[in-house]
């Protein structure tokens, strides 16, 4: 895929056709589609989103590398960015990882008894992990944020805690990939598990960008705020 | 010290005499024969025994498909390039020589060919060796890298270095990914692990 920079008087639709996977964007705004041929700058104004970390978004789902100004970051809507950042986490635990459960198990039911239940049992700690993943973020960091911008520090938590018990959930969807690719049997199910590779490669590149979007604008925000 | 013995292989006698040029000032290596076919080459591989081939990746018969031939056998091939080559082919030489390169820069980058020779892993090892697999069973027990190294009388560096094969032979990164690959593969029953 290409990798474009965009800018605000795009087409919405332009957009998400030069990178499919801005797509997964614009329901964590609430965007529905149907926009026509309006561009980014007025579907954010209709729908009342900071058009600016839209952007920012939509880049970094594009190009990896993208770093938003420092500008940027001051200036950002907070508030859209912690709803943004939930609304991702809710889709990947009532939707991705669900969805990928259910053709799991039935892959698992498939195979001789004990490589099912591996697999079972493998996928029910990756999703552990998740989970505490995200309920740590929503828990303890967004708070946080919250209490820095209206003044209250903390003593026993700061964005470097939080880097440092922030855990990684990218290992073990890699790993996943690799037990199905390489050394489940062969010979069983093969469609569903091209099938469910394929969702786990989707995921995982989602799962990336959304750390990036963490790394490259929230903690910096929040280091801004810090030092305020 | 005695010079390191370079044949060329290149299909235009221009830049093939112009290269011969730029490297009879060299004190380290010494040009002792150009061929501009690949049979002829091979010949010259033979006879003159090099240290190492410098050729163009364009020259018929040195690129098959996407591979580079195996007809130099053990001796490091780097690549003489000025035009668009593909990185998967040119990643396949054990360096690439630019056409604009100086006779210093040229120098390095065939130094840099010799000193990979020999460092030069196994190719194609991707099965884990005997001591990888007693390693990757111990981490799938469960067990510390301080603790493999004493029960396999190996030290914690080694222990380490072992791991990073496995990562990178196995793609499994995490410690319950291992513990899967070896229950799978019945290298540990699953009472080792409860």
């Amino acid at each position: 895929m290409k990798q474009n920079i965009f800018s605000r008087d795009m087409k919405l639709a332009e957009v998400v056709c030069s990178n499919r996977n801005t797509i997964l964007i614009l329901p964590r705004f609430g965007i529905e589609l149907g926009f026509g041929e309006k561009s980014v700058e007025d579907v954010c104004n209709e729908y009342g989103i900071d058009t600016s970390l839209f952007m920012i978004i939509c880049n970094l789902y594009s190009s990896p590398n993208y770093m938003p100004t420092k500008y940027e970051i001051e200036n950002l809507d907070i508030d859209s960015l912690l709803s943004y950042l939930r609304a991702s986490h809710k889709y990947y635990l009532n939707s991705r990882i669900p969805h990928i459960e259910h053709h799991l198990n039935r892959l698992a039911e498939a195979m001789p008894e004990k490589d099912g239940r591996l697999l079972k049992n493998f996928y029910k700690g990756y999703c552990n992990e998740v989970i505490n993943h995200f309920e740590y973020e929503e828990q303890q960091l967004f708070p946080y944020v919250q209490g820095l911008l209206k003044g209250v520090k903390s003593d026993n938590f700061s964005i470097e805690i939080f880097e440092n018990n922030h855990t990684n959930i990218e290992d073990k969807l890699s790993d996943l990939k690799s037990i199905i690719i390489k050394y489940l049997p062969g010979g069983i199910m093969q469609e569903e598990r091209i099938s469910i590779l394929f969702d786990l490669f989707r995921l995982a590149e989602d799962i990336d960008r959304h750390t990036l979007i963490e790394d490259k604008i929230l903690a910096p925000y929040v280091q801004l705020l810090e030092n305020r | 010290m005695k010079k390191r013995k370079v044949v060329l292989g290149e299909e235009s006698q221009i830049v093939a005499l112009g290269f011969s040029k730029v490297m009879e000032g060299s004190s380290l290596f010494e040009v002792v024969d150009d061929a501009g076919r690949i049979d002829k080459l091979q010949q010259k591989i033979v006879t003159c025994k090099p240290d190492v081939v410098v050729v163009n990746p364009t020259m018929e018969g040195v690129v098959k498909g996407d591979t580079i031939t195996t007809l130099f056998e053990e001796t490091p091939v780097v690549a003489l390039a000025y035009s668009y080559i593909e990185q998967s082919i040119l990643k396949q030489f054990r360096g690439t020589i630019d056409i604009n390169d100086s006779r210093q820069e040229i120098e390095n980058k065939l130094k840099e060919a010799l000193a990979k020779e020999s460092t030069k892993e196994e190719k194609n090892n991707y099965e884990l060796s005997d001591r990888e697999t007693d390693v990757l069973i111990a981490v799938a027990r469960g067990m510390q890298n301080k603790e493999i190294a004493d029960s396999l009388n190996i030290s914690p560096h080694t222990v380490i270095t072992h791991r990073k094969n496995i990562v990178a032979k196995t793609g499994i990164k995490s410690v319950a990914g291992l513990t899967v690959y070896a229950l799978i593969n019945n290298l540990i029953s699953e009472s080792d692990v409860m």
